[in-house]
């Protein structure tokens, strides 16, 4: 460390060039760390369970060919004990929508009845006795509804007198202990409902919404026009389960199908946008690390040039070839500190204002370290060739006038 | 000339440190094509569909919401449902005070040719609306035209087809006249519109916002005298508890499913027609409706984006990001110009000691900073050119010629490489100016 006094002073001498290196080194920082922490925040959310078992489940929509209620309910539930009896597949519901498909329902939620008790909107799915081994959830306290309970709701006409809710909606009204709520009463839409059972995770069907993890299940089986099938296949059968399945169903004329997917296809559909923004950020991080490297390397070469005869004189007087190697090294880590010094206060800064315009959330301390050591090693290695070049600078050089 | 002058040793400058001139010219191309990629992308998601009419085509919000609760509270404030009920959308069309009107609600069905058998048929999406939308959101004709007044009133069997649907079915040949099937109904063409693809899409809400629009349109009360409603697939809320699951009990209903949109002949108008919804919600009111202190709004297009929340957050913070990495490598270039002009430093004096006042070094350096900045923008053009070209891969889902650069656009990239690299080469110029004569001719 004792070429930390002469570089100082040769820094403050000369102050407007490593000045701007490391205001460059700031802004870069600052971008880098808003958009690493972006894309982590998008990357989490495109890979977040939806508590169901997606490598199983597909979902599809049929019409119903009738317009009258018994018969509605009564060609529904033909439909499913005819998939239901697919060898290919292990079981089956009638949903009135899915999670990720980004059509759904929501209702005002509360522990009262009131306008001020309704706070928070939750996520609304409907589902008959076979909802939650169907789509795989893992109920973790109370009980699922059983074949006697479950009411048929034509355009979403009856409404439930009890339901399962997700841990999250637990959770939100009885943050110490989320079991308290098991058989409590909740208001849905305003009117009361008894909590039988809670799963463990059921997202809603909007990945960005606010209150994505609370989502209620009620025992209803949704019957309109039209309706929506979530088919749970047999392991490893799920292409074979939705052949069996459309075949099936075609075979009744006046059939129409229409968005027969499985979570991989839902997913790409939902997440297109964010899958695109994301590509654009790896774009922006990539050329700024370029840049830096580049703006670095530019300014380290031509110092160097500027200084050949300093160097050779250093080099004449006796140091050695690792001697300017390290200096030169070591002034660009000085350099690049400062930067990321100044950087991590103007990264916090812009924080602040991306959660409070954005509202993103605060980005965490371990992300400031880790891009400062990227900014680090990326400017050690901008700056290897031009120190390299530096070492090689003749001692002789000093008895020569340039 | 001087400054022709200028510019040649300029030129000779650059030429001589080959890496450093690149290295300058590139950083700022690098700037400015992101910078500009990203605006491209941000304008066109979030620009004006409809520029020439834009204030004065409304969407209309009337809230016969329950007396109870508000249909939904945004940061406290209360939010009218941005549909309406059959029976409003019924008495405002038969009153038809604006210019132009249209109801606007999609649906789904099966759709074949006469000559397809109902296995070839395709499950699609339409649009009901009512004849005046093709104007209101200037829609353009390939053939055919609009239905009739008339003909809009009864319902009539009739639709109009995109290109792409009229290529599949037809072949690509005029349909006007002939007949598909949707679902059971044998539905006439009227119309086949031209390539289309406004954006952002903002007449049936945010959802599809930034995608094509359905492929098919029919009559409004085509698709109610059919009861061609898909409840799973259009966007309805209902506070009432409806008598049974018919399409009597839904229409009679509370419940809200279909947006409402006004074309009114002048700007000026708006408050006129605010005054007519307000009478006209007063006047249900006194039929026992309408009990929401708020009752009724008027969104222009540009309004209705922001209420919609069509315009997203992540555009904008994109925009921002480009900015700051456009400055980092304004600075970068700042840096490598001041090295360069210090470099320099020997012909500067020598320059001076002839007798070169400090203007003229400025300008001389000022002329290399304009070509640097200028050689910057015209590379920076063409990256941008080809990260477009990338973008619109990337998002391939949005309709294809979105990401497209206006000349405006393009202009606009050169004159700012140019001025943001003079301005941040003031500084490297100031400096040049302070070479001090003698200096640098005793160095010598």
């Amino acid at each position: 460390m004792k070429d930390l006094k002469p570089i100082l002073s040769t820094l403050w001498r000369a102050k407007s060039a490593p000045l701007l290196l490391i205001l460059q080194i700031a802004v870069t920082f600052t971008i880098l760390v808003n958009a690493v922490y972006l894309i982590i925040q998008k990357e989490a959310m495109l890979v977040e369970p939806s508590g169901l078992d997606e490598d199983v489940v597909f979902t599809l929509e049929t019409n119903v060919q009738s317009n009258q209620a018994e018969e509605m309910i009564a060609l529904v539930k033909q439909d499913l004990r005819d998939i239901r009896n697919l060898s290919s597949v292990e079981n089956v519901t009638v949903m009135n929508a899915f999670p990720l498909s980004n059509w759904g329902s929501y209702v005002p939620t509360g522990l009262g009845p009131t306008e001020e008790d309704m706070n928070i909107y939750t996520g609304y799915y409907t589902g008959d006795e076979h909802a939650i081994a169907a789509m795989g959830l893992e109920l973790i306290a109370g009980e699922g509804p059983s074949e006697g309970e479950i009411l048929d709701s034509i355009d979403y006409s009856a409404d439930p007198t009890h339901a399962l809710v997700s841990k999250g909606f637990a959770e939100l009204y009885y943050p110490d202990d989320w079991r308290a709520i098991l058989g409590t009463t909740v208001y849905l839409d305003y009117k009361p409902v008894l909590v039988k059972g809670i799963v463990k995770e059921l997202k809603s069907v909007w990945p960005d919404w606010y209150s994505h993890d609370n989502t209620v299940l009620a025992p209803l089986r949704s019957i309109g026009n039209d309706i929506k099938i979530l088919v749970r296949a047999m392991p490893g059968q799920r292409e074979q389960a939705k052949l069996d399945v459309a075949q099936l169903l075609l075979k009744t004329p006046g059939r129409q199908l229409d968005r027969l997917l499985d979570y991989q296809q839902i997913r790409q559909e939902k997440f297109k946008s964010e899958r695109a923004a994301i590509k654009t950020l790896y774009w922006v991080i990539a050329g700024l690390v370029l840049l830096t490297l580049l703006g670095i390397f530019g300014q380290a070469r031509f110092t160097i040039v500027k200084r050949r005869k300093q160097i050779g004189t250093r080099r004449a007087l006796g140091a050695s070839r690792a001697d300017i190697l390290r200096y030169c090294m070591t002034e660009n880590a000085i350099v690049t500190f400062i930067g990321i010094t100044l950087g991590v206060l103007c990264a916090l800064l812009a924080n602040v204002q991306l959660v409070n315009y954005f509202d993103m959330a605060p980005v965490p301390v371990m992300y400031l370290l880790l891009v400062g050591g990227v900014i680090l090693i990326v400017g050690q290695l901008a700056v290897c060739q031009p120190a390299w070049m530096a070492a090689r600078v003749s001692p002789a050089l000093a008895t020569r006038s340039v | 000339m001087l400054i022709g002058y200028y510019f040649k040793l300029a030129w000779i400058s650059l030429k001589k440190t080959p890496l450093l001139s690149i290295l300058m010219i590139g950083t700022i191309a690098m700037g400015i094509a992101a910078t500009m990629i990203t605006s491209t992308v941000s304008i066109m998601m979030a620009k004006d569909p409809l520029p020439e009419k834009s204030d004065r085509v409304f969407s209309v919000r009337l809230s016969s919401w329950s007396p109870d609760k508000a249909y939904q509270l945004s940061r406290g404030e209360e939010m009218l449902p941005p549909m309406m009920t059959y029976m409003d959308t019924i008495n405002l069309l038969e009153d038809a005070k604006g210019l132009r009107q249209s109801a606007v609600v999609m649906y789904k069905s099966m759709v074949r040719s006469e000559e397809q058998t109902e296995k070839e048929a395709k499950m699609l999406r339409f649009n009901s609306v009512n004849n005046d939308f093709f104007e209101i959101f200037d829609v353009p004709f390939l053939f055919g035209s609009p239905w009739s007044d008339s003909e809009d009133k009864k319902g009539a069997a009739l639709v109009v087809l995109d290109k792409q649907t009229n290529d599949r079915l037809f072949g690509g040949a005029n349909s006007v006249g002939q007949h598909i099937f949707v679902g059971p109904h044998l539905v006439r063409v009227v119309g086949v519109i031209d390539s289309w693809a406004p954006l952002p899409q903002v007449f049936q809400g945010p959802n599809r916002a930034h995608n094509l629009p359905y492929p098919l349109f029919t009559p409004f009360q085509f698709q109610v005298n059919n009861n061609l409603l898909s409840k799973g697939e259009m966007g309805w809320r209902c506070w009432t508890v409806l008598d049974d699951g018919s399409l009597e009990s839904f229409l009679a209903s509370e419940c809200v499913w279909i947006r409402y949109w006004v074309e009114l002949e002048h700007a000026t108008q708006r408050d006129d027609y605010t005054d007519y919804i307000n009478a006209y919600a007063e006047e249900q009111k006194s039929g026992g409706r309408f009990a929401r202190e708020k009752p009724s709004e008027l969104f222009d297009i540009n309004e209705s984006l922001i209420e919609d929340h069509v315009i997203e957050d992540d555009d904008r913070i994109a925009v921002w990001l480009a900015f700051a990495f456009l400055i980092a490598c304004l600075l970068n270039c700042m840096g490598l110009m001041l090295i360069k002009f210090y470099g320099k430093g020997a012909e500067v004096g020598l320059r001076r000691a002839v007798g070169a006042s400090k203007q003229h070094i400025a300008v001389q350096f000022g002329c290399e900073t304009v070509l640097i900045g200028t050689l910057g923008g015209i590379l920076g053009l063409t990256l941008a050119q080809l990260g477009l070209r990338l973008t619109a891969d990337t998002f391939a889902h949005l309709p294809e010629g979105l990401m497209q650069m206006t000349t405006a656009l393009a202009v606009l990239t050169v004159v700012l490489a140019v001025f943001s690299s003079t301005l941040f080469g003031l500084w490297p110029i100031y400096r040049a100016t302070q070479i001090q004569p003698s200096a640098q001719l005793k160095s010598q």
